[in-house]
């Protein structure tokens, strides 16, 4: 029991896909400017990364060794394309400002890293586990950034003004890609100084 | 050689499952999905006139078939080309959104200039409404703006879709910058006036409005694209008001 709680909080601080592994750092920058969109991209990515999981995990006895990655990759881009699809027609106005980085989940390396990692050497169930951890640390960074992100350059936490505009003027750095680099640079230095520091003694 | 053909056929199964679930899922989707496209240029149409189809937060607030009547209730359209002519048997409602903003590669015209009325139901008074867009300083800005009968007064702008940097340029969409043209005037003296839009605190007259802080390159893209898109369909405004 014990076993199967670590494989969900292990990826959530300790393991964590952006901070620990440096995966997923491409739209990590890219849709962090608003914690709004953050937020449906970590769910449309979470959602991808677990169908992918379970699926490839059900073939990993059937997917012929050399062409093992092909086959992860179709299977992922099939995902995405039906997530892509869905969010046109049920909820237009999110995926309009999404647009092109619901196909980016494609080359998000997290999908592609926990499939050819995880999810061919082991049972249906445990990768699905095994995503949603990945899946939620992932959300949990990109949620950090954007929150940082709102609030120093536009003085808003998702919408609702936190920092009034009469004393507080956007920090502009904070809005371009740069500033998510700064951001997730000392997030990185946070978490491998203070709070990993005995995981890595241990090694 | 049993080996390779093991792969051979895995790999076609796999394409073959994948290729039929998508194509099964996108012939499925594909009515709603267009609607939704349809309804989104719709709602920004009546937006602009100051009909009250969205919430605070932009969200549609009445159902989708009711926006389709109260489209077809209160609004007409017709279609120009590039010399501010009448296209004859183009609807406005059968253009889809690229057709309306894409540009002509060498001579930077569109093919379709989209003319809105919108008839007042009480007091049959008409307003007009026009598609403009072109380059921001990364993307394609869209937006609607909205004519008085007199076909000079700016009644509201929607500028509805962009690609420019939240808190920057994409401060475009926001009623802030929007709002300031209302009012303003796209004549001065019967003749089309070049339209500026200032850096922030410049003094403004009617054809000016505020621009956003640190925004220059965005605000500089929607001004040339205003300008042009005015002289087209001043061409054709002409002709109105020498009918009137």
């Amino acid at each position: 029991m014990a076993k199967i709680r670590k494989i969900v909080t292990d990826p959530l601080v300790n393991n964590n896909p952006v901070t620990w592994q440096v995966l997923g750092v491409c739209s990590a920058l890219a849709v962090t400017t608003k914690v709004s969109t953050a937020v449906v991209m970590s769910l449309a990515l979470t959602i991808v990364l677990c169908c992918s999981n379970v699926v490839i995990s059900m073939l990993r006895n059937m997917i012929p060794n050399k062409i093992r990655m092909i086959v992860e990759l179709c299977v992922i881009a099939t995902l995405v394309i039906l997530a892509d699809m869905l969010l046109r027609a049920f909820v237009y106005d999110i995926s309009k400002q999404l647009s092109v980085f619901v196909g980016l989940i494609i080359t998000n390396c997290i999908v592609m890293g926990r499939a050819e990692a995880y999810a061919l050497q082991n049972p249906p169930f445990k990768s699905l586990l095994d995503a949603l951890g990945n899946g939620l640390g992932y959300s949990i960074v990109l949620i950090l950034v954007a929150s940082l992100r709102e609030i120093l350059g536009s003085g808003t936490w998702y919408g609702m003004t936190v920092l009034s505009e009469n004393w507080y003027t956007g920090n502009t750095l904070m809005l371009l890609p740069p500033g998510a680099f700064v951001i997730i640079g000392l997030l990185i230095w946070f978490q491998r100084t203070f709070i990993s520091k005995s995981l890595r003694e241990e090694e | 050689m049993r080996e390779q053909l093991k792969i051979v056929g895995f790999a076609a199964v796999v394409c073959l499952v994948c290729s039929i679930l998508l194509a099964l899922v996108s012939s499925a989707l594909a009515p709603r999905q267009a609607r939704n496209k349809a309804n989104d240029v719709k709602t920004k149409v009546l937006q602009v006139f100051g009909a009250e189809v969205t919430d605070a937060k932009g969200k549609l607030c009445i159902s989708q078939d009711a926006l389709d009547a109260l489209f077809a209730e209160r609004i007409t359209g017709l279609v120009l080309n590039a010399d501010g002519q009448i296209i004859a048997d183009c609807a406005v409602d059968t253009l889809t959104p690229q057709q309306i903003s894409d540009r002509d590669k060498v001579t930077g015209m569109k093919a379709f200039y989209p003319v809105y009325i919108y008839k007042d139901p009480e007091t049959s008074c008409k307003q007009y409404a026009i598609h403009v867009s072109g380059k921001g300083l990364w993307s394609t800005i869209k937006g609607f703006m909205a004519l008085k009968a007199d076909l000079s007064t700016i009644t509201g702008v929607v500028f509805y879709e962009h690609q420019e940097t939240p808190g920057l340029g994409g401060e475009v969409e926001k009623p802030d910058f929007q709002d300031g043209f209302k009012g303003k005037q796209l004549l001065e003296n019967g003749k089309l006036c070049e339209f500026r839009i200032t850096k922030p605190g410049a003094e403004l007259n009617t054809h000016s409005v505020d621009g956003i802080t640190a925004a220059t390159m965005t605000c500089r893209g929607v001004e040339s694209f205003l300008n042009e898109d005015f002289k087209v369909y001043n061409t054709y405004f002409e002709t109105l008001r020498a009918g009137q």
